[in-house]
């Protein structure tokens, strides 16, 4: 009787050392321009080459800027610097590069789900803590660092210590206006941002067979901000049907033999896991983050620091000081929050689903006078998507600018940044002091609570705007 | 980067009690941007020094601290192994805490900086006993899993699995794995004939 954690786990394990330490094989390496130049530099000083070609892929993400000339003015000498080292590296290895002037260039945990090279049962890394959002697709997907990228390109392998594994149950169903993101939230807020360490989080239940590919995207992505290295969810129907129409090559060609090897790719039985948290959909309700802590969240509708009074003097120390952060007082209606940015994107929320959420409740709207709106598609083709669909004209008519894809204001690497003082509402995933620009203040939504606070110039729970 | 041998850090401590300390306030995201990883020091934490905040007045010390003490959750956030890399060329060898992130903590290893846990009561010891001499001289030994102030106060530490190891070896991992290169091969070989949708990204 084993977990699906377990069953990926064992069929990749290559060897187990004295320490303890096991072997594990990795079949995806993505590779973007942030996390890889000095390994790219390190294994060419150590006379080294790629292992296995064809089990890496490049995409350029986090510099990149976001204004339709970026083909041809760079601001950021830098970011060129950076992007340009990806090209001369992937060059010299022959690694595929999915360039700035590529139709599928996007934000890495964005572009690797839509072009069908995440598969059930894989292994995949990547230089990037958000990389777990790939276990959406039922595999066991982490973020490395530099060192390991440098390991794997060599090796084509990773040291690893086996986590323990966390079931998280989830039940019941979300209510309308009620997403992915804010069962991250929950989920989070229930756990800690440290109670995922050392564990592998699959997410199950009827509420998670319910949710999208997408969704589980979104899901998976913040598995990170709750301390954890992987969040999984078991490959079913809705995965096959996702990838049915998206496998290229040799995945194509042999899908349905991979569709029934994927079978067996579920967790025997719940007592498997080695702890267990149960959490009921039907009690999530559209949440937006107060603090600088990915947990620091409450109800649109509720109050800043809700249940959060607390006895223990540092986790006091530390609400002042997030308060103090973020130009607010305990206590304070999240809705009387005013918000200077609104901006829709990152690989937890720049979907073309995410987008269609955020158009049905902007669309025939204006964003309040004073707020900045963005939307940064994650990937070209979400990008081209959703305007064949109408929905960049919603968003533009809305008064949004709509922009080319990257990280982009998630990070604030390549340009796009919230200046000191602002107060942005972001369907991204780190609220952490200084993110997205030194001095700037981030609340966490989903996209149509983004959409709805755009519109009210406050933090606003999105029902209030649906019909 | 060539590998060392570490079996002990000896030298003063800096502290930084605070919870989620994350890898954005280590090394602030618009450094990243930067294609070396040496000279990354000049960065650490870049944003709490321009803040004038307490926690960062250790870096103006003449000698930096060559361990730092954290509380829990420290480093967690982004993979940046840059946070260690400039922890790493400040000059800090060991970092301790309540609990890490765990790409931070491994990131450490990778980089011959050796992440340690204490147990709740032996951080309050030891927070009491740097309040009360910041200048105390510690030393952390790896092979017996030690932590010792002066007046023969000693606490346990504990390193992840296959830490200890990592530290005291002076080999290069890459080096090491390659040893196993019959067992890649096979691993190769079982996915090209039995699971050839996983044999490469199309």
């Amino acid at each position: 009787m084993a977990t699906l954690f377990d069953k990926i786990w064992e069929a990749h394990r290559l060897a187990r050392n004295a320490a303890g330490d096991e072997l594990i094989y990795i079949d995806r390496h993505l590779v973007h321009e942030v996390s890889s130049p000095q390994a790219f530099t390190a294994m060419a000083e150590a006379g080294r080459g790629l292992r296995s070609l064809a089990r890496h892929v490049a995409v350029q993400d986090h510099n990149v800027p976001t204004t339709a000339d970026r083909l041809v003015h760079i601001a950021s000498p830098e970011s060129a610097a950076q992007i340009e080292a990806l090209r001369r590296n992937t060059r010299a290895t022959g690694m595929r590069l999915l360039d700035l002037d590529d139709p599928r260039q996007g934000i890495v945990h964005v572009v690797a789900p839509e072009q069908g090279w995440i598969l059930p049962g894989s292994t995949v890394a990547c230089g990037d803590s958000h990389t777990a959002t790939l276990g959406a697709l039922g595999a066991l997907a982490c973020g490395v660092g530099t060192s390991e990228v440098e390991h794997l390109m060599s090796t084509q392998s990773l040291w690893m210590q086996k986590p323990r594994t966390l079931g998280i149950a989830i039940e019941g169903a979300l209510g309308p206006g009620v997403y992915a993101k804010d069962l991250a939230l929950a989920v989070i807020h229930r756990i800690g941002t440290g109670g995922g360490v050392g564990q592998a989080i699959e997410y199950h239940g009827a509420a998670v067979r319910a949710l999208s590919i997408e969704a589980r995207l979104t899901l998976c992505n913040m598995t990170i901000e709750a301390g954890s290295r992987f969040g999984l969810v078991a490959p079913d129907a809705t995965t096959v049907a996702y990838l049915r129409d998206r496998v290229k090559g040799a995945a194509h060609e042999h899908f349905e033999a991979a569709v029934r090897a994927w079978k067996d790719l579920f967790t025997d039985r719940p007592g498997d896991y080695d702890r267990r948290e149960q959490m009921d959909a039907s009690t999530v309700v559209p949440s937006a983050t107060w603090g600088t802590s990915p947990a620091d969240s409450a109800a649109l509708t509720g109050r800043v620091a809700d249940g959060m009074r607390t006895d223990d003097e540092t986790e006091r120390k530390r609400i002042a000081a997030a308060m103090a952060y973020m130009g607010l007082e305990p206590g304070q209606a999240m809705a009387s929050v005013p918000i200077d940015i609104a901006f829709i994107g990152s690989c937890t929320n720049a979907r073309i689903e995410d987008l269609r959420a955020a158009a049905g409740v902007l669309r025939g709207r204006h964003i309040a006078s004073g707020v900045r709106g963005l939307v940064v598609p994650g990937s070209t083709q979400v990008k081209q998507a959703a305007e064949a669909e109408g929905l960049a004209q919603v968003f533009v008519d809305a008064g949004f600018e709509w922009r080319e894809s990257g990280c982009s204001m998630c990070i604030g690497m390549n340009g796009d940044s919230v200046a000191p003082g602002l107060r942005c509402a972001s369907t991204s995933n780190r609220n952490f002091e200084n993110r997205q620009g030194p001095g700037g203040r981030t609340h966490l939504l989903s996209p149509a609570s983004v959409a709805a606070s755009a519109l009210r110039g406050r933090l606003t729970d999105p029902r209030e705007l649906m019909a | 980067m060539r590998k060392r041998s570490v079996s002990s850090v000896q030298g003063q401590a800096a502290v930084l009690n605070r919870d989620d300390i994350d890898t954005d306030a280590l090394f602030p995201g618009r450094f990243l941007r930067l294609t070396e990883r040496s000279g990354m020091g000049r960065h650490l934490l870049a944003d709490w020094r321009a803040e004038g905040r307490a926690e960062a007045g250790f870096m103006q010390r003449a000698e930096p601290p060559r361990l730092l003490l954290g509380a829990r959750n420290f480093g967690c956030g982004s993979s940046r192994e840059q946070a260690v890399w400039a922890l790493a060329d400040y000059g800090v060898q060991a970092v301790l805490a309540l609990s890490f992130g765990d790409i931070f903590r491994n990131n450490c290893v990778r980089n011959d900086i050796v992440a340690a846990t204490l147990a709740p009561d032996d951080h309050a010891a030891l927070l009491a006993a740097l309040a009360a001499s910041p200048q105390a001289e510690l030393r952390l030994d790896v092979p017996t899993r030690t932590l010792s102030l002066p007046g023969d106060l000693d606490l346990p530490i504990a390193l992840a699995e296959g830490h200890a190891e990592e530290l005291l070896s002076a080999e290069d991992p890459i080096a090491r794995t390659l040893h196993f290169s019959d067992a890649l091969r096979a691993y190769e070989a079982r996915v090209r004939s039995g699971q050839p949708w996983l044999a490469s990204i199309d």
